[in-house]
C-alpha cells in the first residue's frame, strides 16, 4: 500500500515539473531582459526623462525614449537608446550625445555631432552611441527639430 | 534735339552699367553680408556635395564601430597599438579633402586612450630635427637617438565612392565610405566597416 502511495506520488511529481518547468523557464527570460535593460510596455517611460534634453519644446511630447541599455566595453561606455515617434506623421530630427565623467564635467564638450534621424508615423528606431574616452560614465542625448 | 537723346540714352547707359557692376562685386544686396558665428556640429544642408555633416558622421560610425569591435577590444585591452594612416582613395567626381576624414577618425581614436599613431608625412623634418640633435650643438643627455621610432603595426586606409543620379528635378547622391585596419606584418584585414549616405535634393520649380 505504501509502496503504491509513494509511487503515486513520484508519477505527481514529475507530471507537475514537466508542466511547470517550461512556465517557470518563460519567467525566467523574461527576468533576464529585465536586467539587461529591456522594458516592458506595461512599465513607466518617464524614467527615461532624465536622459533626454529637448533643444526646442514643440518636439518634447513628439519624440520620447523608450528604452535605454548601457554597458561598458574594454573600459568605455556604450549606450543604446529606442526613440519612438508619437506622432501620426513623419517626423524628421537631429540628435547628438554628451557625455559626463563622475564628476559631472562634459567629456569633449561640443564635439559630438548632430546626426539626422527620420521616423515614419508611430516609428521606432534605436540609435547608439560610445563614449569618446574611458572618463565618461554617463550620458544625455539631446533632440532637436530638423529644420 | 535727335543729339540731346542720343546723350541722354547713353548717359542712361553708363549709369545701369556702373550699378550692375556695383551689385555684383558687393553681392547683389548693395551692403557686405551679414557675418555670424554658427555650430560647427550642427547639420549642414546647403549644397547636396559632401559636407561637414557627411564627415562627421563617417567619423563617427567608423570610430564607435573599431572601439566596440570584439577582436579590436581584445587587441586593446591591455595595449595601445600603433597606427599609421595610409590614404582614403576619392573615387567621387567631387573634390573632397579625404585628410580631414582620416583626421577626425585619428583624432578620435588617440583622445579615447586605445590607440597610439604615427605620421609617415613628416619623417623629413623629424630626420632634420635629429640632424641638428647629432650635430654636436644640443646637450647630449637631452638628444634624441636615432633608430628608436617604433614600428607602425596596422595600417588604416579606404576608400570613398559615389553614384549620382538624377531625374527631372530630383538629385539622389549615394556615398559609400570603406575603412580598412590592416596588420602590417600578416597582411591580415583585422577590421573594416563601411558607412552608406544618401542624400537627395530636389530644386524648385522657379529660381535655382
Amino acid at each position: 500500500m505504501n509502496k503504491k502511495k509513494l509511487l503515486i506520488f513520484f508519477t505527481l511529481a514529475i507530471g507537475i515539473s514537466i508542466v511547470f518547468l517550461p512556465v517557470k523557464k518563460i519567467f525566467a527570460s523574461h527576468g533576464t531582459d529585465a536586467e539587461a535593460g529591456g522594458k516592458s510596455d506595461s512599465k513607466d517611460i518617464s524614467s527615461y526623462d532624465t536622459f533626454i534634453v529637448y533643444e526646442n519644446m514643440s518636439i518634447k511630447n513628439k519624440v520620447k525614449i523608450y528604452n535605454v541599455k548601457m554597458r561598458y566595453v574594454n573600459d568605455i561606455l556604450q549606450i543604446s537608446v529606442t526613440l519612438t515617434n508619437y506622432t501620426k506623421k513623419p517626423i524628421n530630427i537631429v540628435y547628438k550625445f554628451m557625455w559626463f565623467d563622475k564628476d559631472d564635467f562634459e567629456v569633449r564638450a561640443n564635439t559630438s555631432p548632430w546626426l539626422p534621424l527620420s521616423f515614419q508615423p508611430k516609428e521606432q528606431k534605436t540609435v547608439q552611441g560610445v563614449a569618446p574616452n574611458p572618463s565618461a560614465k554617463s550620458f544625455k542625448i539631446k533632440i532637436s527639430i530638423d529644420n | 534735339m535727335e543729339r540731346n537723346g542720343k546723350s541722354v540714352f547713353l548717359w542712361l547707359f553708363v549709369i545701369i552699367s556702373f550699378g550692375v557692376a556695383g551689385c555684383a562685386t558687393t553681392g547683389g544686396s548693395g551692403s557686405s553680408p551679414r557675418v555670424a558665428y554658427s555650430d560647427a556640429t550642427a547639420v549642414e544642408t546647403t549644397t547636396i556635395d559632401f559636407g561637414s555633416t557627411d564627415l562627421q558622421q563617417i567619423a563617427e560610425t567608423m570610430v564607435n564601430s573599431m572601439l566596440t569591435f570584439p577582436p579590436i577590444v581584445q587587441l586593446t585591452t591591455e595595449r595601445r597599438p600603433v597606427i599609421f594612416v595610409e590614404s582614403i582613395k576619392n573615387k567621387t567626381r567631387e573634390h573632397i579633402d579625404t585628410e580631414a576624414i582620416t583626421d577626425t577618425i585619428s583624432t578620435k581614436l588617440i583622445q579615447s586612450g586605445k590607440f597610439r599613431f604615427v605620421d609617415r608625412t613628416k619623417v623629413n623634418e623629424v630626420l632634420k630635427e635629429l640632424q641638428y640633435q647629432s650635430s654636436g650643438i644640443v646637450d647630449e643627455s637631452t638628444r634624441a637617438q636615432f633608430g628608436k621610432q617604433i614600428g607602425a603595426e596596422f595600417m588604416l586606409y579606404g576608400n570613398l565612392t559615389a553614384i549620382e543620379k538624377m531625374a527631372g528635378r530630383v538629385k539622389d547622391l549615394y556615398y559609400k565610405f570603406t575603412l580598412k585596419l590592416m596588420n602590417v606584418e600578416t597582411g591580415i584585414i583585422e577590421w573594416q566597416d563601411e558607412k552608406e549616405i544618401r542624400k537627395i535634393a530636389t530644386r524648385k520649380m522657379i529660381g535655382m
